[in-house]
């Protein structure tokens, strides 16, 4: 497509703010706009003309969780040593819940029964790691054959890019770094790990300077946590 | 420019300037002002509370991670708000693979359009000038362009609805977009 024809540059930024181009024609055009001033001129030009017609819809007050929803999800985090809020684990009735859902999910009866020789080498779920308010965050599977802690990233969590989240396995209230973790939906960080998961133990997500805490202890808040559910 | 825009248009920039600087609180009175309107462009495309609730829900939130993005190169704050908000509900209506149960299809924004219920003074004139541009245009090439924009069709349901050829409707939209820009800007 000739992307120097101003005509049908214009007309382009036209169907692009319409919205009728199919999907891979919208993303190379996206990236086309990152260096192109011109061409953000011409979509915003666009949306200004066709915008006139949303003011015809009626206007409707969307529900209060819409918005508790956002607040929970771009709400910046404190940054106060909260480190006495490691002791009580406060599974909140909501992240009990999902986390049960969550684990039914994963645990559902498979259609082909794996074969008794095989050796039974899927991932366990070992533990759902939830915000205060019982949001699930990450969810870590312990893989056997690597011997590694996958920590898979449930949704994406917002954090700028001067920030890193990272795990810690806490027993009797000692932190042991286990590394920095994704924040991208589905992303999994696999974490080696040096034993067996052993219920009673504490996983700990706190919120540090990107690339890791510098010390041996988090720095920053702990933000989500969850114990390993079984042996 | 819708009135909204028209009139709260220097508060909304500066609740954009301060949300681009992670002024939670300001953000939050950026939602509350422009939440109703863009719920009701995510309704109108996916005619399903719960679906327009989560489009509304991380519109919002990428609009929080991209507000720094945001200049008045890219057009009024509502008229970008409304453009993420669009195609998000496009999105997920593609996702879908199908419109959602129970969607009908109505005629409200073209009757609107040209019969514009509300009677302030900037409405009028903003709907009117688009208005006066879209009844330049053939009546069916100036539908695809009100279909594709208030609910979000593809050119293949344009196809269908219109019962033209899948090459012809494109090039109605773009012929039409290019008489509109002649109209409105001229």
């Amino acid at each position: 497509m000739n992307y120097a024809n101003p005509k049908l540059r214009s007309i382009l930024a036209g169907e692009y703010v319409l919205g009728t181009m199919p999907s891979r024609t919208r993303a190379r055009f996206v990236r086309l706009m990152r260096y192109d001033a011109d061409l953000v001129r011409l979509v915003g030009d666009w949306a200004d003309r066709l915008s006139t017609i949303d003011a015809t819809s009626k206007r409707t007050e969307p529900p209060t969780r819409v918005w508790s929803a956002i607040d929970f999800r771009t709400r910046p985090r404190r940054t106060k040593n909260m480190w006495r809020l490691w002791a009580p684990l406060g599974w909140g009735a909501i992240g009990a819940a999902a986390a049960v859902a969550l684990v039914f999910l994963l645990f559902r009866p498979q259609p082909a029964p794996v074969p008794v020789a095989a050796a039974p080498s899927h991932p366990t779920v070992v533990a759902v790691l939830s915000d205060s308010y019982g949001a699930p965050g990450w969810i870590v599977t312990f893989n056997r054959p690597h011997a590694s802690f996958d920590v898979a990233a449930l949704r994406n969590l917002s954090l700028d890019d001067k920030h890193s989240f990272e795990l810690w396995v806490i027993e009797d209230d000692n932190p042991l770094k286990l590394g920095v973790i994704a924040n991208k939906r589905d992303e999994i960080v696999a974490i080696p790990a040096s034993e067996v998961p052993k219920a009673g133990l504490v996983f700990a997500v706190s919120l540090e300077p990107a690339g890791g805490a510098p010390g041996n202890g988090p720095s920053g808040p702990v933000v989500y946590r969850g114990p390993i559910l079984q042996d | 420019m819708p009135a909204e825009a028209a009139n709260d248009g220097s508060e909304l920039l500066e609740l954009m300037r301060r949300t681009a600087r992670r002024d939670h609180a300001s953000f939050q009175t950026l939602y509350r002002k422009t939440a109703p309107q863009l719920f009701a462009v995510a309704l109108r495309i996916l005619r399903h509370r719960e679906f327009a609730e989560d489009v509304l829900q991380d519109s919002f939130v990428a609009i929080w991670e991209r507000a720094s993005d945001y200049d008045a190169l890219r057009g009024s704050p509502m008229s970008w708000l409304a453009t993420i908000v669009r195609h998000r509900a496009i999105d997920a209506l593609r996702r879908l693979g199908t419109r959602p149960e129970g969607y009908a299809d109505s005629d409200e924004a073209l009757a609107l359009l040209v019969a514009g219920t509300d009677t302030s003074a900037d409405r009028q004139l903003a709907i009117g000038a688009l208005g006066r541009c879209l009844d330049q245009l053939e009546p069916k090439p100036r539908d695809a362009i009100i279909y594709a924009y208030a609910y979000g069709y593809t050119h293949e349901e344009l196809s269908r609805r219109l019962k033209a050829p899948l090459g012809t409707v494109k090039s109605w939209i773009r012929r039409s977009l290019d008489r509109l820009k002649l109209c409105l800007d001229g």
